[in-house]
């Protein structure tokens, strides 16, 4: 036989679970546009009584709804995009600096052809001189600003990789902060579902800047992994953080992790996330584009220094360079100048061919005219305006593959993202609805413990 | 599928942004004419109108230096021609005064007249056009000829390169045109001739007609040469202004845009935004919340 007090024991119980169950949708509601939330829903089950009677339903906590899979698969859109826009910013400078805006280095080039095909047309001209001069400064100025752009660019991203450096350790330093609080709060017996989200959340934002692995463990804590293989943080709730070195030589920034008080170098292992990006770009095309335009700028001094040497200047004095020979091929943009004889000394220019130096003598002029049509670029297999062409469509290029990358990268995360919202984001419609059927079931529960009452009442009226 | 609140906004806002920068474009390519606006839109382009760029600024230094040539070849030619005429009626005269109609004191006038046209043909020696001296050769900074009729220009002809690697001539020297050099000296044989004039000496004033032919031989010969020059100059800056309007063209070709097309993709690229901003305008739908 049942009693009838139980059954008030019942409804109570039915009440309890069920306003549970509508804090639990008015939860999702309140937090239909929070980041990184993932709607929960309540775990109503049976109470089990003796054989037979049950004792009505209960609230068994709340389960977040997510899918681990799908959030992994996540991690890894979230790592290819930070790479594609980390290395797609850092390679746009390429397009800045090798456009066709005013003062370019390839204008500058041919306006000094069309400068020293005046001094051949009219060697006496001192005007003639003085452009020829004014010409060779600018395209030195050119060199100058591209391969001062290109450097810059360099040490702007090297700045980039110590700050996401910095980023990323604050990241992994809450990560195991909230490892712990998750621990003990679940050990207590207490709900840690924001505390999880939270913690899926900064995962996230960690696997934008280097690619992780996360392997839940025991405790709610888990072990994030860089490249699948090295650790970040730990089961046990601490932080390795990663450090940069600057190299002395190069000036690039060396990404290390301590390890048992020695330096492990990481460069290779970071192919992706943000600081992947970032390392491709700078030894990838930054480098290159920076390497061509030394080559190009001391093939072009070399080049015109030889038929110089050959020529000779107003004062019958042969001999002279026209630029600074470049003492290594690195840095050959940068210092591009002209030589100390020539700055300033029209009359050194050495348009002449022989040491009589006779005014209309443009042997000399001829002869620098023609390096633009020779082939000492490239390895001596293309001109220096042909040179000059190739660096420009190789830088751009990769900035042209960069931009593609970042168009897929972006699209394959915000599907991945949309996938995600699909399964752990809240639909206020849903939600409304699931209030509608709790506040139901909580009516259906009262009028249990209304209707018990009732029969009790009849039943105390019997005695009388 | 399952649809969240957030995934209906962010997708209209991707759509918005992306219509925003399509437009972006669209408008900078109407505005400039251009299609490839930075070498990654289109870098083998880049590359080749670069080249072409190049090659335009080539052709025109090319045709600048068919007209500095031309100059010196055509002031060469008009002294030339000039040096012709007066040999001309120095030899009228040289016939006229070797005969028996003209006695002493003729000659002695006559001797007076070649005097006077060789100082003429001197200057016309040292002819100039704007500082350069025309027939002096590479020393073409002072007059070739001096009073006593000597040479001190240079034996070289100036070049001008009219196309890559090709070489012309701009104008004559004085050494060939006037004979100083292996020829006949014109200003020898002229003083020759006044001296004999002077001296009443019929039989060199005779003799002299040779030198006369000879050195009009030497003026029609150059003036042929400096012909020729000219001829293969104007040809040369016909080529290159061919070559500079073809290459502007490639250009075009490659980096530009016709404006007819590029309104109408900005045309098209205005609507797209209007229609996601529409759309974006009717969010937020009520939805069950708003119910009563």
């Amino acid at each position: 036989m049942s009693s009838l007090f139980g059954i008030l024991g019942v409804g109570a119980n039915g009440m309890t679970a069920h306003s549970y169950a509508s804090g639990v949708a008015s939860n999702n509601a309140s937090n239909v546009n929070t980041v990184g939330y993932s709607r929960r829903l309540a775990q109503l089950e049976p109470i089990e009584g003796p054989p037979g009677f049950g004792l009505g339903a209960r609230a068994n906590g709340q389960r977040r709804v997510i899918d681990q899979f799908l959030e992994r698969r996540v991690l890894g859109g979230r790592s290819s995009a930070g790479e594609a826009d980390a290395r797609s910013n850092a390679l746009s400078i390429l397009d800045a600096t090798f456009s066709d805006a005013a003062g370019n280095l390839g204008d500058a080039m041919d306006a000094l052809t069309t400068a020293l095909g005046d001094l051949a047309d009219y060697p006496s001209e001192a005007g003639a001189r003085v452009t020829v001069l004014a010409r060779a400064e600018q395209m030195a100025q050119a060199f100058n600003r591209a391969g001062d752009d290109l450097a810059t660019a360099r040490a702007d991203v090297n700045a980039r990789i110590t700050s996401e450096v910095d980023r990323l350790n604050q990241g992994l330093q809450k990560i195991a902060a909230l490892g712990q609080k998750i621990s003990k709060a679940e050990l207590s017996g207490q709900e840690a579902s924001d505390l999880r989200d939270k913690r899926d959340q900064l995962v996230r934002e960690v696997a934008n800047i280097v690619p992780v692995k996360v392997i839940p463990e025991d405790n709610g804590q888990i072990s994030l992994l860089l490249a699948g293989s090295l650790p970040l943080v730990s089961p046990d709730g601490s932080a390795h953080l990663l450090s940069t070195l600057t190299d002395a030589t190069s000036g690039d920034v060396v990404i290390q992790q301590i390890v048992a008080g020695a330096p492990r170098d990481l460069s290779g292992l970071i192919t992706s996330g943000s600081i992947g990006g970032l390392i491709a770009a700078r030894d990838g095309g930054l480098t290159t584009a920076r390497d061509s335009l030394d080559q190009l700028a001391s093939d072009t001094a070399s080049a015109y220094n030889t038929a110089h040497q050959a020529g000779f200047g107003l004062d019958g004095v042969g001999g002279r360079d026209l630029f600074t020979p470049s003492a290594t091929v690195a840095g050959s943009a940068q210092n591009f100048s002209l030589s100390a004889a020539v700055a300033g000394n029209s009359d050194a220019l050495a348009a002449a061919g022989d040491a009589a130096a006779m005014p209309g003598d443009n042997i000399g002029a001829l002869a620098l005219i023609a390096v633009a049509g020779q082939d000492v670029a490239l390895g001596a297999t293309a001109t220096l305006g042909e040179g000059f062409a190739s660096l420009v469509a190789t830088s751009g290029s990769d900035v042209q593959s960069a931009l593609v990358d970042q168009d897929q990268a972006q699209a394959v995360r915000d599907q991945l993202d949309s996938l995600r919202e699909g399964i752990s984001g809240v639909s206020s419609d849903e939600e409304m609805v699931a209030l509608m059927r709790f506040q139901r079931g909580y009516q259906a529960s009262l009028k249990v413990i209304q209707t018990a009452d009732e029969m009790l009442g009849e039943l105390m009226n019997l005695k009388r | 599928m399952r649809v969240s609140d957030a995934a209906i906004y962010d997708s209209n806002l991707s759509h918005v942004s992306r219509a925003r920068s399509e437009l972006l474009k669209r408008q900078e390519q109407a505005v400039t004419g251009k299609r490839v606006l930075k070498p990654s839109d289109d870098p083998t382009a880049t590359a080749l109108a670069r080249r072409e760029h190049s090659r335009e600024a080539r052709a025109q230094a090319h045709q600048r230096a068919t007209d500095a040539g031309q100059s010196t070849n055509e002031a060469s030619d008009a002294a030339l021609d000039q040096v012709g005429s007066i040999l001309r009626r120095i030899k009228e005269l040289t016939i006229q005064a070797s005969s028996d109609t003209v006695n002493a004191s003729g000659r002695a006038d006559i001797a007076r007249e070649v005097e006077a046209m060789r100082e003429q043909v001197r200057s016309l020696g040292n002819t100039e056009v704007g500082g350069h001296y025309v027939f002096g050769g590479f020393a073409d900074g002072t007059a070739p000829f001096d009073a006593a009729g000597a040479y001190l220009g240079d034996a070289r002809v100036r070049q001008v390169e009219v196309a890559r690697g090709i070489y012309v001539d701009a104008g004559v020297t004085g050494a060939s045109a006037f004979g100083m050099t292996g020829g006949t000296d014109i200003f020898a044989t002229l003083d020759g001739l006044t001296t004999a004039l002077d001296a009443n000496d019929i039989a060199t004033i005779h003799s002299s007609i040779d030198g006369l032919d000879a050195v009009y031989q030497q003026v029609s010969t150059s003036r042929a040469q400096l012909g020729a020059n000219v001829n293969t100059l104007e040809t040369a800056r016909g080529v290159a202004q061919r070559v500079e309007d073809r290459a502007a063209l490639d250009q075009t070709k490659l980096v530009g845009v016709e404006s007819d097309r590029a309104y109408m993709d900005f045309s098209r690229a205005q609507f797209a935004l209007q229609a996601a901003v529409q759309v974006a305008g009717q969010l937020p739908y009520p939805g069950l919340v708003a119910r009563g």
